[in-house]
């Protein structure tokens, strides 16, 4: 087990360092990237600027709370970005293509090749000014974040990432049903932006259907609440059960999709 | 690593619909469907180090064969033995032994040099970095492409993109190679190179190679043994050469005088045999008993000025064969 944990980290860093090389072949596409993220946040920050400027709160978000919460949202955009935009988005295309021939064919678990093949290594540089960006707007945050908060922080952010790859996979894999479902990418993209407002926004049913079926709540304000008002240990055992679900069921409906792959014709 | 296949079929459901827009009107409410029987009950045995032939026209079932054997397809039914493995069962043990290069498509990352994707294979495959080392040196000499590693794969010719796709192939140094259709597109020169380095290769390594083509040239330098798949059933599996002249037993006679024969020398000659006079050239397409007795005939008649004997162009025959290939079968 140790040893199969050490080699998919060797890999994935090999992995990291192919791609890597390959952003790095085209300047313009390469810092293109970074531009356009920086636009991206941009807009963002600007847009949840004007709203404050209406109101005081939305639930119990203060401005500075949404200004965090929306960093970390940017922030798990970005993770999500740096280690599976390059991928699942274009499992679709693979399938369609056969070019998921290779993938298959290699002597490592299929689930990790094609969930991990390319990373969008221009991410990196996003991911350490996000991170910056948040600790410092948290040093300054009216309340003391103590050090339990972070460490709670960290990880309920990790399980929302988890979530949010099981939602995105499940989704992509349904092409082996579809045998075309070019949409999946956008689709997986639209159900996302429930995850970048503020959970306050959602009530009665809708909520629940958020915490659930379609968890979006968990990824991005869960760990906000948790950063700033404290663990909260129902909130941690309930991301814990929903990243367990949707992993485990990714893993199945992959084992199934793949009975189903007809692989294109030469 | 003995392949044993047994009884193998694999059936598509495909989708069928009229053309035009009503056509597609209809298939969108209301969906027909058929079974289209890629391959039925295929059995073949194929022993270490051997090169087999896959033949068949287009759609006959060649790569969906070869795709059942490297496990990505599963069967509809039928199994499949490879060394023990189960290939669908994608065993990382497996997967290490076997590669496949596709003529048609490309494993390696278009917009990095090729070495960039040996480097990954390397880790992706666990190799030794001395024996990769090695492996690497020794097939970029023997392919010919040492100036080539550290160009991107995007700025390299068809040739040497496929030695580059071969070299990926071959540097975990797999037991058994499937090459489908691996000089689809080259010149003549790259073709005969690669068929060169598969038949080196197999003699120094006794690797295994399946190897399908449409290039006659590339089976008869290569397989002594065929496997030939018509409508997705197996035809004929056997010696190369004994297909060819089952399917075309003739072959070629050029006999020429050493001075214009007089037409009355050869009138009992032509009640008996076929064949076109022209000057002092005589020409004829006969099976091979009848181009003996023909050729012991003339020489009593004449002594040649030359005389050539020559096999069909092999592509001819194998054209006239799948134009109807039970007809040379039964």
């Amino acid at each position: 087990m140790e040893d199969s944990v050490r080699r998919y980290i060797s890999l994935w860093w090999s992995l990291f360092q192919n791609s890597l090389t390959r952003d790095m072949e085209f300047k313009a596409n390469f810092l293109g990237g970074l531009f356009v993220d920086v636009i991206f946040y941009g807009i963002q920050f600007f847009f949840f600027s004007v709203i404050y400027s209406y109101v005081d709160a939305i639930g119990v978000f203060t401005k500075e709370d949404v200004m965090i919460f929306l960093i970390v949202t940017f922030l798990t955009d970005t993770l999500y970005m740096f280690f599976f935009a390059g991928n699942l988005f274009n499992l679709n295309r693979w399938m369609v293509r056969g070019d998921l021939d290779f993938f298959l064919l290699k002597p490592v678990h299929s689930q990790f090749l094609v969930s991990f093949r390319y990373i969008k290594s221009y991410a990196v540089v996003s991911l350490v000014i996000l991170s910056i960006l948040l600790v410092s707007r948290v040093v300054i945050y009216s309340q003391p974040v103590p050090l339990l908060n972070w460490a709670a922080f960290i990880i309920s952010l990790g399980l929302g990432w988890i979530i949010w790859y099981g939602v995105e996979f499940i989704i992509s894999t349904s092409c082996f049903w579809f045998k075309n479902f070019s949409v999946s990418g956008w689709l997986s993209h639209e159900i996302l932006k429930f995850s970048t407002r503020p959970d306050s926004i959602y009530t009665g049913l809708f909520r629940k259907v958020l915490l659930s079926a379609i968890p979006m709540i968990l990824i991005v304000s869960i760990p906000t609440r948790i950063l700033l008002y404290g663990p909260d240990i129902k909130y941690l055992g309930w991301q814990l059960i929903v990243a367990l679900v949707f992993l485990i069921n990714s893993r199945i409906i992959w084992k199934k999709g793949l009975l189903r792959y007809e692989s294109a014709s030469s | 690593m003995p392949i044993r296949v047994n009884a193998l079929s694999k059936h598509f459901r495909l989708f069928k619909r009229e053309a035009g827009l009503s056509g597609a009107f209809r298939s969108f409410f209301n969906r027909k469907y058929e079974d289209f029987h890629a391959l039925r009950e295929i059995s073949l045995d194929i022993e270490d180090g051997e090169i087999l032939g896959i033949l068949g026209e287009n759609g006959a079932g060649k790569t969906t064969l070869i795709k059942l054997l490297v496990g990505l397809l599963h069967p509809s039914s039928g199994q499949v033995d490879i060394n023990s493995f189960t290939p669908w069962n994608r065993k990382t043990a497996f997967l290490k032994q076997i590669s496949v290069v596709m003529g048609q498509k490309n494993q390696l990352w278009w917009d990095i040099p090729a070495s960039e994707s040996f480097l990954l294979n390397q880790k992706i495959y666990e190799i030794e970095k001395t024996e990769y080392d090695r492996r690497l040196k020794e097939l970029v000499e023997l392919l010919a492409v040492e100036k080539k590693l550290n160009v991107q794969v995007r700025r390299l010719s068809l040739g040497e993109r496929m030695k580059m796709e071969i070299i990926a192939a071959l540097l975990h140094n797999p037991k058994i190679v499937l090459l489908d259709e691996p000089t689809i597109g080259l010149d003549v020169v790259s073709q005969s190179k690669i068929r060169e380095f598969v038949k080196y290769y197999n003699q120094q390594y006794g690797t295994t190679f399946l190897i399908t083509s449409h290039y006659m040239h590339d089976i008869e330098a290569l397989c002594k043994r065929v496997f030939v798949i018509h409508a997705g059933k197996s035809l004929y599996d056997g010696n190369f050469k004994e297909l060819i002249n089952r399917v075309n037993p003739r072959r070629k006679l050029q006999f020429e005088f050493s001075e214009i024969p007089n037409s009355g020398m050869l009138d009992s000659l032509g009640n008996e045999f076929e064949f076109e006079l022209k000057d002092t050239f005589l020409r004829a397409e006969l099976p091979d008993s009848d181009l003996t007795r023909l050729v012991t005939q003339l020489f009593k008649l004449s002594s040649p000025a030359s005389i050539t004997l020559e096999d069909l162009p092999v592509e001819d025959t194998m054209r006239s064969f799948f134009a109807n290939p039970e007809q040379f079968l039964q």
